[in-house]
């Protein structure tokens, strides 16, 4: 301890000091930690263990952690379109308009939809490109 | 032969960890090795979570969690520090955090107070004089102490906690808490005074 003269108020604090629980309270606390640890071992859910754990390894780079985080979702957030099956554009839009609310338009994709063949004066099933449409 | 005379760029030596072998041994999987650290820290970091919570069950109860995370974050201790630092560090950042968010004006609940503090010096050299102090029984005294540190805010009372009774030098607290060494000193200042004006009345005439 910093050797500077105590004041009378630290001497009233540093009673505290004296304020003990009773000699066995170690032994009771060994007891049921360990009786808290096999239950967890048997009950612990898994995905509040691994959330804890990245917390525990995120709080080692200190300041930095903010960086890798933003680094992390930025990555995730570019994946998500490519890893997410599309849906076929054909179910998202019903005859005649209809009530499909696309939320967003990804590229586009050549589908055999029904169309006017002037060459054969009928309507047939002609390749057709078409927007490829996302719908959550 | 000229004596080597010490100068101040000698580098410290670095104590060796005491608890070093059972901390391998405990990352090893072995349990007896843990539980071993839980004894021989038991006492210290019990003592630094009831002074900031002020409450048995409380104290019990997050001492639990404290040493349950330090098991299951053991194998990330990389020896930096000595593991009571590692471990203390981790108690005294939970400590804040519970506090932070439980209600601030939970009940009281205290341990009894050892019969040791008759034999203080500072006790004895209190009661002797004419002092409230002296007319005060013990019982009394701690409430209204225990009643003063809960008057504080959490960070105030985490420095008066390691500093004043658990006796941490002020570099030590600075590296725990991740403030400066004048941040320590100020808020022990602020809090001193604060203090200060709760026990007014156990102040010496």
């Amino acid at each position: 301890m910093d050797q500077e003269p105590l004041s009378d108020i630290q001497k009233l604090i540093r009673l505290k000091r004296f304020e003990t629980p009773p000699t066995e309270a170690v032994d009771d606390f060994l007891v049921e930690f360990q009786r808290r640890q096999r239950s967890q071992a048997l009950t612990g859910s898994s995905t509040k263990l691994f959330i804890e754990r990245v917390s525990t390894y995120m709080s080692s780079f200190g300041r930095q952690k903010w960086v890798y985080a933003a680094a992390g979702a930025y990555v995730c957030l570019m994946l998500f379109p490519l890893v997410k099956p599309s849906t076929s554009p054909v179910n998202q839009q019903p005859a005649g308009g209809g009530t499909a609310n696309p939320v967003g338009v990804r590229g586009s994709v050549i589908i055999d939809q029904p169309r006017y063949d002037p060459k054969q004066n009928q309507i047939r099933q002609l390749p057709t490109k078409v927007p490829e449409v996302i719908v959550f | 032969m000229p004596s080597q005379a010490k100068t101040n760029a000698e580098p410290k030596m670095k104590k060796p960890d005491e608890d070093a072998a059972l901390v391998e041994a405990a990352k090893a999987g072995d349990t007896a090795a843990f539980d071993e650290l839980v004894r021989k820290h038991h006492g210290r970091l019990y003592g630094l979570v009831y002074h900031m919570t002020s409450n048995r069950e409380d104290t019990n109860d997050l001492l639990q969690d404290i040493f349950a995370k330090a098991y299951r974050s053991l194998k990330r201790f990389r020896g930096k520090s000595s593991f009571y630092t590692w471990i203390y560090s981790i108690a005294v950042n939970m400590s804040l955090n519970f506090l932070k968010k439980r209600n601030r004006r939970r009940a009281i609940s205290l341990d009894d107070v050892d019969t040791g503090i008759g034999n203080d010096k500072d006790f004895i050299e209190m009661t002797s004089k004419s002092n409230p102090v002296k007319d005060a029984n013990i019982r009394e005294l701690q409430q209204r102490l225990n009643e003063a540190m809960m008057e504080l805010s959490e960070d105030h009372r985490a420095v008066v906690t390691m500093f004043d009774i658990q006796g941490l030098p002020h570099n030590e607290i600075s590296k725990i808490l991740g403030v400066s060494a004048g941040t320590v000193r100020s808020r022990l200042f602020y809090a001193h005074r604060q203090l200060q004006n709760y026990l007014e009345e156990f102040r010496a005439g």
